[in-house]
């Protein structure tokens, strides 16, 4: 996609395969979801948290995509629906050039051979009743891709894949430290050779060192099997490390996309530009000379989204026409796109008369 | 990467199976092994009843009636001159099985039903937790002698009766506890490797749940033999002249003025067994609690 | 053993001055204590932060400060003296005095540290009425205006309003509010932003920086997040495996750290321009307590481990200069190895 033809549909970014050379092995189309809420009157509208809108997001093989959101912006949701643990209400999702938006009984376990997932919280992910060797080969169980007799081979075969000590595999998840849980859960994810992984906060939960193995092992596994990664994490900094492209979220959009460096160190939409700002760096004397952008307010309630732009509310450059229209999707160059009124060439000629 | 990979080497005792764990939790605290002792105790009475039990239960002998305890008899005898040990120790046998049947007939009744009702919630949840609450709404005893009103009095109707009043108590705590464990990671973890409804929730589900459940099956043994003996008592439940200790009581309250002493053997025997079951239920919560905060 | 200078020649006050502190966990004699020979400073108006991986005494050590050990913790070595008052051995209603309001307090969860059937302005209020033996009316007004100080908007309808009525965020700076309301000279937080999102991680340190400006507080800052560190701390004390390894300014400890576990701890950091590389390692895991080495207690973990030097006796703390120390026998080949290894 080149940029004049960028902003053919408003408020929807396009599949992101520019910038990768590779169409996308597993994309999204315009997912959304809104989960009811109760409102207190008793005769009001039904109301509902939109919690995710009209996302579209695509990731081709050996490449990663990272999902960068505060709390309250959907990516989480956006997992979720990825992976079909929850039914979209809209929008489309393509596994290797197959629909598989709505599947029988039977198609959707083959979809799950395909995207795999790796949950948040390896303390909760794994079941306490059932050793780090049930865990990793119950899919081949559940998918009868080995007998029971081969189990205990292939679980010690799937230990080896994540580097997590053999002796360990009979081992309940609390007699094991976080990040060898962290292994097993890998381990059972990638036990059905999938071709996506979706990563929900891998390392959110783990201490400074255990993450950096962790990343490195996905860096790794990746490597070796050309996996499509979707990465979905509030910390920048480890989906910077690891993304290729990466997609910011904001109340339930995607507001700004593109290739990870350029994402990264030229952020265009304002909210990217605020939320960079906030991420400590490491370094005391870069960290402080930086100036923080500051923003209003806090961020909205999901059930009730400002009109027009989402972010207007606490952008600080905000336009009154961002209460009018909703952002269309802009190409910066070089597949970098932004759903901003700043970036929108047509407004300034439109503003300026 | 950075763990060894040496040859294997033994397992620590962390290799033993959770469910054996938990015993011998329960047997390590002096309150867990005294009831446990008296519960098998009492299991073992009553598989060998013919071989301890001095005499025969059903032997009348009317010009022995009412004897104190004495060498030959050593609980002394009943209205109809039989041995009373003989007859206590026969009764293990209703003791150790109406519990365990009108207990297991609650779980099997409630356990399914409070798991799916927990795992799929929706409309399958409402109408199940609509049926529980009817029968909730009902005192239990008037429940249950309803129940054996309608289907004959017997001990085998008032096993059904029991089980049925227990049902939906039970369902109620497995459906509480699953709620609760839907919520956890593993559990979207088991969906999302393909794993089917049945296999996530008698797979993933019931062994999380056991804990809360194991604490109330050991408690609803103790109330359903107190229950068994409350509807032999007012004559619903055993018929002679088979003994119950509720019915054994029973006969010896009838005649209170003329043999006081006769109410000691059943009283105390039925005190003592469901205090054990208590104490079992008590410990087993301190236990199972104990490895879901450790 | 500590870096700073007493008290008189800085003209700066000592808010807080642990020295020696050892932990043992009750009934284990002969094992390595919890925390050992832990020592350091807060002086008003500063930052220390007090990082290091879970396991290493880091939480454990902000409890024993407060009097707040789990009965089965004891301290056995050493003093905690707070604003110059000897708080180890202490009655328990002398340190319950303290906190709140020599010592303000704040912890990571806010939802679970405020009371969720008081009122904010009630919670404020309630340590000015313990404390300084406030009216209600007068303490409620001084709630009110803390709620302002901490930017929270319409603070005074915010004072009536319960603890899940407010987002994390501003939930977080109402605890900060009751945390400062007896304007204490010392302020310990304990992850006090790792719940929170980085947008209102970077407003509230923001807010703890202000009003350390305004009230001349020390801080102890314990925390994971270097980055947090970098931006916050005027002084670093690293924590391993319940020993301090290293103190230094923080410019200083981040330009060169010199003992191998801050190293590592450094390095293990994603940082721009190594993207998609593997990032550095520390192979192995902090020892848990109990399973303490002898000697060093990084030693299985160290590249820089030497067998005749390091597996024996205890490692003494040792200048790098004067303000700066490293528990580590071998500080110059540390110092001069290449930032990252």
């Amino acid at each position: 996609m080149t940029s004049n033809e960028a902003s053919v549909v408003p408020g929807r970014l396009e599949v992101a395969s520019e910038g990768t050379n590779a169409d996308p092995v597993f994309s999204a189309d315009g997912l959304s979801k809104a989960f009811p809420v109760r409102s207190n009157t008793v005769l009001g509208r039904r109301r509902f948290v939109h919690a995710v809108d009209s996302v579209s997001l695509g990731v081709a093989e050996g490449q990663t995509v990272g999902v960068v959101g505060e709390s309250g912006s959907g990516k989480s949701t956006l997992g979720r629906l990825m992976t079909k643990l929850l039914a979209a209400d809209e929008g489309k999702l393509t596994l290797g050039g197959r629909d598989v938006t709505r599947l029988q009984r039977a198609e959707l376990r083959d979809f799950r051979r395909g995207v795999q997932m790796i949950h948040q919280n390896p303390y909760g992910s794994l079941d306490p009743t059932k050793t780090a060797a049930h865990a990793m080969t119950e899919p081949l169980l559940v998918h009868r891709l080995a007998g029971r007799k081969a189990l205990p081979a292939r679980a010690e075969e799937l230990a080896e894949r994540v580097a997590l000590d053999p002796r360990l595999v009979h081992r309940l998840p609390e007699q094991m430290s976080g990040g060898q849980r962290q292994r097993v859960a890998i381990a059972r994810s990638l036990s059905l050779s999938p071709k996506v992984l979706v990563a929900d906060e891998p390392t959110s939960a783990l201490d400074l060192s255990t993450r950096s193995e962790i990343l490195n092992l996905l860096l790794q596994l990746q490597e070796e099997q050309g996996l499509a990664l979707v990465l979905i994490s509030h910390d920048f900094a480890t989906v910077r490390h690891l993304s290729h492209q990466i997609a910011v979220m904001y109340l339930g959009r995607i507001v700004e996309r593109g290739p990870a460096a350029s994402v990264a160190e030229n952020p265009k939409h304002p909210y990217t530009q605020a939320l960079l700002s906030a991420v400590p760096v490491a370094d005391p004397i870069v960290q402080r000379s930086r100036q923080r952008i500051v923003l209003d307010g806090e961020i909205p309630s999901p059930d009730d989204v400002p009109t027009g732009c989402r972010f207007r509310t606490r952008c600080p450059v905000a336009m009154p026409e961002c209460a009018r229209l909703d952002p269309p999707v802009v190409d910066v160059g070089g597949g970098h796109q932004v759903a901003c009124l700043l970036h929108e060439p047509a407004l300034s000629t439109t503003a300026s008369n | 990467m950075t763990t060894s990979h040496s040859m294997p080497v033994p397992l620590p005792a962390s290799r033993r199976r959770p469910g054996l764990r938990v015993l011998r939790q329960i047997v390590r605290r002096p309150a867990g092994a005294i009831s446990l002792c008296l519960l098998v105790g009492l299991v073992f009475v009553a598989v060998f009843a013919p071989l301890i039990a001095p005499y025969d239960p059903y032997d009348q002998s009317l010009r022995d009636q009412f004897q104190g305890p004495s060498s030959e008899h050593w609980l002394g005898t009943d209205d109809f001159g039989r041995d009373v040990l003989s007859r206590l120790i026969y009764a293990t046998r209703i003791v150790v099985i109406a519990p365990v049947v009108a207990v297991g007939l609650a779980v099997l009744v409630g356990l399914p039903s409070g798991l799916f009702a927990g795992y799929l919630r929706g409309r399958v949840d409402a109408v199940l937790s609509r049926i529980a609450d009817a029968l909730l709404s009902i005192p239990a005893i008037v429940a249950a002698i309803a129940i054996v009103a309608v289907l004959g009095p017997g001990i085998g109707t008032t096993m059904i009766a029991i089980g049925l009043v227990f049902a939906p108590r039970l369902f109620r705590i497995v459906r509480g506890a699953t709620l609760s464990v839907v919520e956890e990671g593993y559990i979207d973890a088991a969906q999302s490797i393909g794993a089917s409804t049945n296999r996530v929730v008698w797979v993933h589900c019931l062994p999380n749940v056991l804990a809360p459940l194991l604490v109330q099956i050991t408690l609803m043994m103790g109330f359903a033999l107190l229950a068994e003996a409350g509807l032999s008592f007012l004559g619903l439940g055993v018929q002679l002249p088979q003994a119950s200790w509720g019915s054994m009581l029973k006969a010896a309250a009838d005649q209170q003025f003329r043999a006081p002493y006769a109410v000691i053997p059943s009283g105390v025997c039925l005190t003592l067994t469901i205090l054990a079951f208590n104490t079992l239920g008590d410990v087993v919560r301190d236990v199972t609690g104990d490895r879901k905060t450790s | 053993m500590t870096l700073s200078d007493p008290v008189s020649k800085t003209g700066i006050e000592t808010v807080l001055s642990v020295e020696g502190l050892r932990l043992d966990l009750l009934g284990s004699p002969g094992q390595p204590g919890l925390v050992d020979d832990v020592s350091f400073e807060v002086r008003a108006g500063e930052t220390v932060a007090l990082i290091g991986e879970s396991g290493c005494g880091k939480s454990i050590t902000a409890l024993a400060i407060l009097g707040l050990l789990p009965a089965v913790v004891a301290v056995s070595a050493g003093t905690v003296l707070i604003a110059g008052e000897k708080t180890t051995g202490a009655k328990a209603r002398r340190l319950a005095a303290l906190r709140g309001s020599s010592v303000g307090t704040v912890f990571q969860d806010p939802m679970s540290s405020l009371n969720p059937t008081m009122t904010i302005g009630a919670q404020i209020a309630e340590s000015r009425q313990l404390h300084l033996k406030e009216s209600r009316k007068v303490a409620t007004e001084k709630a009110i205006e803390l709620l302002e100080l901490v930017g929270i908007p319409n603070p005074r309808s915010r004072a009536a309003a319960y603890p899940f009525e407010l987002s994390g965020g501003m939930q977080q700076r109402a605890l900060i509010a009751a945390a400062v309301a007896c304007e204490p000279q010392l302020l310990i937080a304990d992850e006090p932003t790792t719940a929170l999102d980085v947008t209102v991680q970077a407003e509230i340190l923001e807010l703890l920086k202000s009003i350390q400006e305004r009230n001349g507080m020390g801080v102890l800052l314990v925390t994971h997040d270097l980055g947090v560190v970098a931006g916050v701390a005027d002084r670093v004390v690293v924590m391993y495996a319940g020993e301090t390894v290293e103190q230094a300014q923080t410019e200083d400890l981040f330009a060169s750290p010199a003992h191998p576990y801050t190293r590592a701890l450094l390095s293990s950091v994603p940082q721009t321009g190594k993207r998609l590389k593997p990032l550095p390692i520390v192979p192995g895991r902090v020892p848990p307590a109990g399973a303490f080495p002898q000697g060093c207690r990084f030693q299985d973990r160290c590249s820089y481990m030497v067998p005749s030097l390091c597996l024996d006796g205890t490692i003494p703390v040792a200048q790098v200069h004067p303000h700066h120390e490293s528990r580590c026998l071998r500080i110059d080949e540390v110092v001069r190895s290449e930032r990252t290894p």
